[in-house]
């Protein structure tokens, strides 16, 4: 992140943090005090929460207080800015990278059997980084050949380690 | 002492055998490979290891999470020489003259170089940890409520301090939003569920090894495929084994260097990066020569591998003594010690005094495997830098979803590596640090559990925090480290130097 625009984000983060330590201090006060039990008073579960939870808000006050003093509310967002973000490559490369990581970790493992999804994943994965636009696609047969062959080797050579090496049962 | 030497031989005569050699030496080698390609740290080296290794005997799987941990804090010294890119964080002092070196033609030599700090400040580690290790489990006898609530507290802050040194602030927030997670799922005292409803997944809690795989792992997966594309320096490697003369000429900045990163390591949560630019920066502001500097110095290049290497023995020192790591990677490692049913802690010399010199032995073996594989096989190594990062990424994700599974076989934990990836990811993209909040998480449990007892034992009095000399010194210690960083704390400590200075000099003039 540019240096100039961490007011902003600390700005944010700040009002973030107090609102979350003041959420975690009011949970922390209605949780059980075991009167019934006549437990010790300074052994209830809420009063180490709490006491992070004041910490935490108070830690984010002096975080928005330093914003403030740099202006960090002045977010001053402009719709070109918002497209320069969205047209630059380091921005692509980081959408795709979570659309992959994520699509595999939260929905192949366990819809689809282990091997397949990982081979699945790590050949998409090459493709959609090393395609090129505008070069024919059977011009690029050897980049999804070797695509194949690594995603199909590291995706059962994992599956076989764990499986059968280390007899983790494999979602 | 001679029961120290005593288990240090018999130690030593045990891992001696054909089949522990071998694991040091594949491990160690491993440990290179994960180092030196950028994306994959030690920490994510040694969390990957831990699964891997969490149904072989103890004493083999520490010494090899030893190694990996050993050999990725010396691997990561290859990039930071070929391409300027430090392989961990450890290794970005290395970069500052290890690169330009190698643009001068000279990069065999400062792989040498490199490779002999490394053995020497592991060896000077070592030593220290021989020693100091027993003296402060011993001392850490004394330690009641009080004062590990205090010890709980001072880890977060000093570690927040040194690693967000341009904003100690968000380095305090991870440390306290670490703590905070450790509070999630049952407590010890009463079994009561907190902040998860009961039944649920999430009141088992947050397990360490998933979310410390999402905040190293993932998040650094995300951050380099987000960087533009690094390139390798096309280098002739010349001669790799330094000479020895070149050695001893810089003895004593290794030896110094050795010792500042052994005592570096052993702050809580503080780790090798940190080790290795102080080392360095010591090390400049002595040398005769601080103009080359920058600009390729062998004695800058054999101080910050030396300070990051003799880091990982230093950061041993409170795991086994405290049972609180002192970086990232052996927080993992304390974690797999768990694992493995080894209790590290303050019992330590009286349960189990021989695992301490076990662990010396581990260190021992490790540097020597690093030695004997860096100055070896370095053309063939350089090859590994040449794969490209798409190709690599998928497979490590692989294997940060497989590591978060494996322990518990819970599809939860993939979530929670997930999870913790991505806000690891965007944290850091602010300057907010990892290593506070790991330690946090590690912390979280022997804050809550002595804050509590500490207000039963006082009937909800403060006074018993503040009137025992650890536990005061310790308090002390927090606040200097908190107004340390503040303008106006360091200009009234200034004018109290110069006013104590005058002083002297009046009496010295009457």
């Amino acid at each position: 992140m540019k240096e100039s625009n961490m007011p902003k984000a600390d700005f944010l983060m700040s009002v973030i943090f107090m609102v979350f330590g003041t959420t975690i201090f009011l949970i922390s006060l209605h949780m059980p005090r075991f009167e019934e039990f006549d437990a010790n008073p300074y052994s209830v579960p809420g009063i180490v929460p709490g006491f992070l939870g004041v910490v935490i808000a108070a830690l984010g006050l002096v975080l928005f207080i330093r914003s403030i003093i740099k202006k960090g509310y002045r977010w001053g967002l402009t719709a070109g800015g918002v497209k320069d973000w969205f047209r630059d490559d380091g921005t692509h490369r980081l959408f795709i990278t979570l659309a992959f990581c994520l699509v595999y970790s939260l929905v192949f493992i366990g819809w689809l059997p282990y091997p397949i999804g990982t081979v699945l994943f790590i050949f998409g994965f090459i493709v959609a980084f090393e395609y090129q636009k505008g070069i024919p696609f059977r011009k690029q047969g050897k980049m999804f050949l070797f695509a194949g062959i690594i995603s199909v080797v590291s995706g059962l050579s994992i599956w076989a380690v764990f499986r059968f090496l280390f007899l983790v049962n494999l979602p | 002492m001679l029961e120290g030497l005593q288990y240090f031989g018999q130690s030593f005569i045990e891992f001696m055998r054909p089949m522990t050699i071998f694991n040091a030496l594949w491990a160690t080698q491993l440990g290179i490979i994960v180092g030196m390609l950028p994306g994959l740290t030690a920490t994510m080296g040694v969390a990957l290891m831990t699964t891997l290794t969490f149904k072989m005997p103890a004493s083999d799987a520490v010494l090899i999470l030893m190694c990996m941990y050993v050999g990725a804090i010396y691997g990561g010294s290859r990039s930071a020489i070929l391409l300027n890119i430090p392989g961990t964080p450890a290794n970005a002092a290395t970069a500052v003259d290890g690169h330009p070196l190698a643009k001068q033609g000279r990069a065999g030599r400062a792989i040498g170089i490199a490779t002999t700090g490394s053995f020497i400040g592991t060896f000077v580690g070592m030593i220290l940890l021989a020693l100091f290790t027993p003296l402060i489990g011993n001392f850490a006898l004394e330690f009641k409520s009080y004062e590990f609530f205090w010890l709980a507290i001072f880890g977060i802050v000093i570690c927040g301090n040194l690693t967000a040194p341009k904003d100690p602030l968000k380095g305090w927030i991870a440390g306290f939003l670490g703590l905070f997670v450790a509070t999630i799922g049952m407590e010890g005292i009463h079994a009561h569920i907190r902040f998860a409803k009961p039944g649920s997944q999430m009141s088992g809690g947050i397990a360490l090894l998933p979310a410390m795989v999402g905040a190293f792992g993932f998040a650094e997966i995300i951050g380099v495929m987000k960087q533009s594309a690094y390139e390798v320096v096309n280098t002739k490697i010349e001669r790799v084994i330094p000479k020895f003369s070149e050695i001893w000429k810089y003895k004593w900045t290794i030896l110094r260097s050795g010792i500042l990163g052994t005592f570096i390591g052993a702050i809580p949560g503080v780790g090798e990066d940190i080790a290795a630019w102080v080392s360095y920066d010591i090390t400049k502001r002595s040398s005769k020569h601080p103009e080359e500097f920058g600009n390729g110095s062998i004695e800058g290049l054999i101080s910050a591998e030396a300070g990051n290497n003799a880091c990982v023995a230093g950061a041993m020192i409170p795991v086994l003594s405290l049972a609180i790591p002192g970086s990232a990677p052996a927080a993992v490692l304390l974690a797999a010690m768990f694992i493995h049913g080894v209790r590290p802690g303050p019992l330590i010399m009286i349960e189990s005094p021989k695992f301490v010199y076990e662990v010396v032995v581990m260190v021992l073996l490790a540097s020597a495997a690093m030695l004997i594989l860096g100055l070896s096989m370095v053309r063939w190594l350089v090859k590994v830098l040449m794969v490209p990062r798409q190709k690599l990424m998928p497979i490590v994700f692989t294997l940060c979803v497989v590591g978060a599974f494996a322990i518990q076989g819970r599809t939860f934990d993939i979530g929670v590596m997930v999870v913790f990836g991505l806000i690891g990811f965007f944290l850091r993209e602010m300057d907010y640090p990892m290593a506070p909040l790991i330690l946090g998480i590690i912390l979280g449990d022997l804050l809550d559990k002595n804050l509590r007892r500490s207000l039963i034992l006082s009937d909800g009095g403060l006074a018993p925090f503040f009137n025992q000399p650890i536990g005061l010194v310790l308090f002390i210690a927090t606040l200097l480290v908190i107004f340390s960083k503040m303008k106006w704390f360091r200009s009234l400590m200034f004018s109290l130097r110069q006013g104590i200075v005058s002083l002297f000099k009046r009496k010295k003039a009457g």
